[in-house]
């Protein structure tokens, strides 16, 4: 039997991973139609549901947890997360202040991964034989 | 999710720009020609473009994502303004007409300077958002990097 080495932790980031990139083509598709009349900007909303798959983290379920961050995972793949705001037309530094917050976001992700490697890492190498 | 399609949005939008700017260069270009041995005479442009909508052959391709997925900008058409030619009073000129009048397109050149500033803002715009889909991307690779 193989040891899931990932865990919930690893799938938690590949969710918020993929919305991160999700988020990005939402913001470039809204830039690339800053001037399309009629345009209403993408947003991508998925924290709230993530919140709720954080809350039962620790908690005994584990698997109903993982049933949830795949269900999400299916709705960032699919694009279904991707919704219309109603609020008029694009605001270009909106936009920019959003790629930047969202690129940040995504490094800080990516940070966190590898710390996390690097602690298992060091479990693997520190048996002193 | 794959960057291509981050890639190809802000290219679309930097493609459509750029086809902007060049309408804006031809508006400039003709603003003191005179008409046609035919008669016509130029008629300031604007490039209308609107949202691209997700190919059907995508989707075909793609059937786990429906078509929700955008899909960037494309030119929709370049549609001539109807403004009349700006007559200016040159009675010596070879064009004039019995008047003395010349028609010249009704090139508004404020009008072009200001949409030429926003086409190269919003070409800035499409830049920064591939250079940031780009450093993500680079970002990605790092992962397991040994530290």
């Amino acid at each position: 039997m193989a040891i899931d080495l990932g865990g919930v932790t690893v799938q938690a980031v590949r969710v918020a991973l993929d919305a991160a990139v999700l988020r990005h083509v939402a913001i470039a598709n809204n830039i690339a139609n800053a001037k399309t009349p009629g345009y209403q900007p993408l947003r991508v909303s998925f924290e709230d549901q993530l919140q709720r798959a954080g809350q039962m983290l620790g908690g005994s379920d584990d698997a109903a947890l993982k049933s949830q961050l795949t269900r999400l995972a299916g709705e960032i793949e699919s694009g279904r997360a991707l919704k219309n705001a109603d609020n008029g037309p694009v605001q270009l530094d909106r936009e920019m202040v959003s790629l930047a917050d969202n690129s940040l976001r995504y490094r800080a992700l990516l940070q966190g991964m590898g710390t996390r490697t690097a602690i298992l890492k060091l479990a693997i190498n520190s048996t002193g034989v | 999710m794959d960057y291509t399609s981050a890639f190809a949005i802000s290219a679309s939008g930097m493609d459509v720009e750029k086809s902007r700017l060049e309408t804006i260069a031809l508006n400039l270009a003709n603003v003191n020609s005179t008409a046609a041995t035919d008669g016509t005479l130029y008629q300031p442009v604007r490039l209308l473009s609107g949202e691209k909508s997700t190919g059907s052959f995508d989707v075909m391709l793609n059937r786990f994502a429906p078509a929700q997925l955008p899909a960037g900008v494309e030119v929709r058409d370049v549609a001539p303004l109807s403004d009349g030619p700006r007559l200016v009073h040159e009675p010596g000129h070879p064009a004039a007409d019995e008047a003395g009048f010349v028609a010249y397109p009704n090139v508004n050149p404020v009008s072009e300077m200001l949409l030429l500033i926003e086409t190269t803002r919003s070409y800035e715009a499409n830049v920064r958002a591939l250079n940031a889909a780009k450093t993500m991307a680079l970002a990605a690779l790092e992962i397991g990097r040994a530290r």
